[in-house]
């Protein structure tokens, strides 16, 4: 047990730790373990077992895999549970930052795409940190009426001009933010 | 006491209110059992299977008001198969044949069948009230009938239900002659409802103190809602979405301000933040605030909020709120009584959002402080034994460490004397959880010091038998005692056999417990019921003797085993 303790400390014994398995596996975080029978004295073995010199099977037998679900734990009702995990994407968790670079500026910023709930109120908040407007999105035109047009890199690594998809997709596909200028971006706003 | 007539004895029982003292008062002497049961009206049978529903209704005749519990606790964490019993059918049969004039029933844990509302709603004409909690196996057609033929419904309260929701309009089902309702919530359903029918009902109940509202309702709807019914003292909002910036919004705005009875506030299923800052107005009025089905509120919305709320007694959070949070709770919330801090991220990566430091901090805060619910990533014994000094009044103390026996994670060493602390000092604890690394050492304390404990839930704890001795042995006013994966074995189960007829249940799996024992235990004591779950393959007959139970369950009951229970389970 105290194996798996550390593995959480600042020490990163994972690192030098010499175990059975390939490099670059981890059998812990894969098994889902419905009967956690075999782990009922962990005290006593972990003391006998040396965290560098863990052999990964016992390891398995001693602790109880950090990310792995034992049935009934933790101990919450199943109608709490199932209403996070249709929450699962509405939920905070770890922001999606993404850098926002604008032509012109000294410097790159950074967003986290969760806080804002669609493309009115990201814009806006581009707007208010680069100090300069938008101009009207259209789908047949883009965005007309100002020198600058709000571009994405998506998973595919091609330039997206922002809010042509549905505002889940965009965040989930958003890898870095670039804000056009000039006649670069006039070029993305005429349909092409 | 026998120089009085009996109408004076039941006018004085009339003032004897709790179950507990009433089931002493028919103890007394005959005559006292007799005008007892004559003038029962409410009774409360906290497992299904205990008693059978003629015994009751032969019993007690004048039964008005009937709480029903099933399933055992560990149900509600899916350790339970779904088949394993708690009808409640044959109980709304047998009163239905019978001439009780029932007009309440609560159900806990049970299976609920769309015939059983309808039978109900059909047979009691009187019926007011309707509470099921965590119950299943009905659907909305189920409530239709429930709205349709109860005329003088008051309350119509579902918590927690897996309802199938059929989408029909159930709820234009309230005939325009119902205005009875007091209490109506349906947050737990997640289909459509006829927002219509919704307002016209809210606006013919001038009765009307408890509404909580599902998904399906929109802010705009609430808006309407308020405004109909500024009486309101418990409020659940449904959606609570919208542009803040929208006439809608600002409408709510002075909706809200209009209720100055709200007392209670939970819901915001789906929250827009920026929609938070209308609650502020009534805020400094809440005793309870229950946020822990909202996800969307960061914790400095919810430091934000808070600090408008004075006068909390009671407040339900997400872990969301961290250790900083909790901290705004302990300066602010003095009247603090329960708090319960669900994770927010079950199975997630370990961001600790509260650790130990959040509850020292409300400890230290609310001296009030008697009932908690905290999930958290990690705990010290230290942090434990502070926060027993701080709050000796604890009755009820359920901690849950999200990873099963972490030790103190700043001395690696056991749990044990934390929860030794919170057991020594507070001498009013009926209800303790424990979870952590844990030896024998902490059974010993809580057989030496927990007198009033009455249910206790063991996980992934101890090192033998003696652990389950000390306990069984120490806890005079044991009721419930629930155990998953300890290495508890036979030879504690067996030595005191007659400690279980003492209890309502014991609940063992995952643990050293083999048939053998549970056999020879059923054989000595056959007031109890001794059920094994066995989910797998094998059939009775190929199950060895030597060979660990799975799950065991036990109760006593003064009506035999049951018949309804399926093929996997097996009573001894």
């Amino acid at each position: 047990m105290e194996g798996s303790v550390a593995y959480e400390n600042d020490l990163n014994l994972k690192a030098t730790e010499l175990r059975l398995g390939l490099p670059g596996t981890d059998e812990r975080e894969e098994q889902p373990v419905s009967n956690v029978r075999n782990n009922k004295r962990p005290l006593q073995d972990a003391d006998d077992e040396c965290v560098a010199n863990g052999k990964s099977v016992a390891q398995n037998e001693t602790a109880p895999p950090a990310k792995a679900q034992i049935v009934g734990w933790p101990p919450i009702r199943s109608y709490r549970k199932n209403n996070f995990q249709a929450k699962k994407s509405e939920t905070e968790g770890p922001g999606i930052y993404v850098k926002v670079s604008m032509d012109g500026a000294p410097y790159l910023r950074k967003i986290d795409l969760k806080v804002y709930s669609g493309y009115p109120e990201l814009l806006q908040a581009l707007e208010n940190m680069f100090k300069f407007t938008i101009g009207e999105y259209s789908k047949r035109e883009g965005y007309k009426g100002s020198d600058y047009a709000p571009t994405y890199e998506d998973k595919d690594g091609d330039w997206m001009l922002v809010g042509d998809v549905p505002w889940e997709m965009f965040i989930t596909s958003c890898k870095r933010l670039r804000i056009m200028k000039g006649s670069e971006a006039r070029g993305l706003g005429c349909g092409v | 006491m026998n120089y009085f007539p009996d109408e004076v004895l039941e006018h004085v029982f009339d003032f004897i209110t709790s179950h507990k003292d009433r089931n002493s008062v028919s103890l007394v002497c005959k005559s006292w059992y007799r005008i007892e049961r004559y003038s029962r009206q409410r009774v409360f049978i906290g497992n299904c299977y205990s008693i059978s529903p003629e015994r009751l209704i032969a019993r007690f005749p004048g039964l008005k008001s009937l709480t029903l519990k099933g399933k055992p606790h560990f149900a509600d964490f899916n350790l339970v198969p779904h088949d394993w019993g708690g009808f409640v059918h044959p109980w709304i049969k047998a009163l239905a044949k019978s001439r009780i004039g029932l007009e309440e029933l609560r159900l806990k844990r049970m299976v609920v069948s769309d015939e059983s509302l309808e039978l109900l709603s059909k047979t009691f004409v009187n019926f007011r009230s309707l509470v099921l909690v965590s119950c299943e196996g009905f659907t909305t057609d189920g409530l239709a009938a429930i709205a349709a033929n109860c005329r003088f419904l008051k309350e119509l309260d579902l918590q927690e239900n897996e309802v199938d929701d059929h989408r029909g309009h159930w709820f234009s089902c309230f005939p325009e002659s119902c205005t009875t309702l007091v209490s109506l919530n349906f947050a737990c359903l997640k289909g459509e409802i006829n927002l219509g029918a919704l307002e016209r009902l809210v606006a013919r109940s001038p009765n009307l103190k408890s509404l909580k509202l599902n998904r399906a309702v929109p802010l705009d709807t609430l808006q309407k809602l308020l405004m109909r019914a500024p009486q309101l003292v418990d409020l659940g909002t449904g959606s609570y979405v919208h542009d803040p910036s929208s006439e809608v919004y600002s409408k709510l705005k002075s909706a809200i301000q209009r209720c100055k009875s709200i007392r209670s506030l939970s819901g915001f299923l789906e929250v827009a933040p920026r929609c938070m800052s209308a609650i502020y107005p009534i805020c400094g009025n809440l005793t309870f605030l229950n946020l822990s089905y909202a996800p969307g509120l960061r914790s400095t919305m919810l430091t934000k909020l808070i600090q408008h709320c004075k006068k909390l007694q009671r407040l339900w959070i997400l872990d969301c709120i961290g250790d900083k949070g909790l901290g705004v709770v302990a300066s602010t919330c003095k009247e603090l009584q329960e708090l319960r801090v669900f994770p927010s991220d079950p199975f997630g990566a370990g961001n600790a959002a509260v650790t130990e430091e959040g509850l020292v901090l409300i400890s230290a805060g609310c001296p009030k402080l008697n009932s908690l619910l905290y999930f958290c990533q990690q705990m010290t014994n230290a942090a434990l034994i502070t926060v027993a000094k701080n709050c000796p009044n604890f009755i009820r103390f359920r901690l849950c460490i999200l990873e099963p026996t972490k030790p103190d994670h700043v001395t690696n060493q056991p749990l044990d004397e934390g929860f030794g602390a919170i057991v020594q000092s507070c001498k009013g604890l009926k209800r303790l959880s424990l979870s952590g690394l844990l030896t024998d050492q902490v059974f010993l304390y809580i057989g030496m010091y927990a007198e009033q404990l009455e249910m206790l839930s063991i996980a992934f704890a101890g090192d033998g038998d003696e652990g389950m001795l000390y306990v069984l042995n120490g806890c005079k006013k044991l009721r419930k005692l629930e155990i998953r994966d300890c290495p508890f074995g036979n030879a504690a189960l067996l030595e005191d056999v007659g400690k279980y007829a003492t209890m309502r249940s014991l609940w063992m799996s995952s643990c050293e417990v083999t048939l053998e024992g549970c056999k020879i235990l059923a054989e000595r004591m056959p007031s109890l019921s001794v059920e094994i779950i066995n989910e797998s393959e094998q059939t009775e007959f190929s199950l060895g003797d030597r060979q660990k139970v799975d799950k065991m369950y036990l109760y006593r009951t003064l009506v035999g085993d049951r018949m309804d229970a399926p093929e996997f389970v097996w009573i001894l």
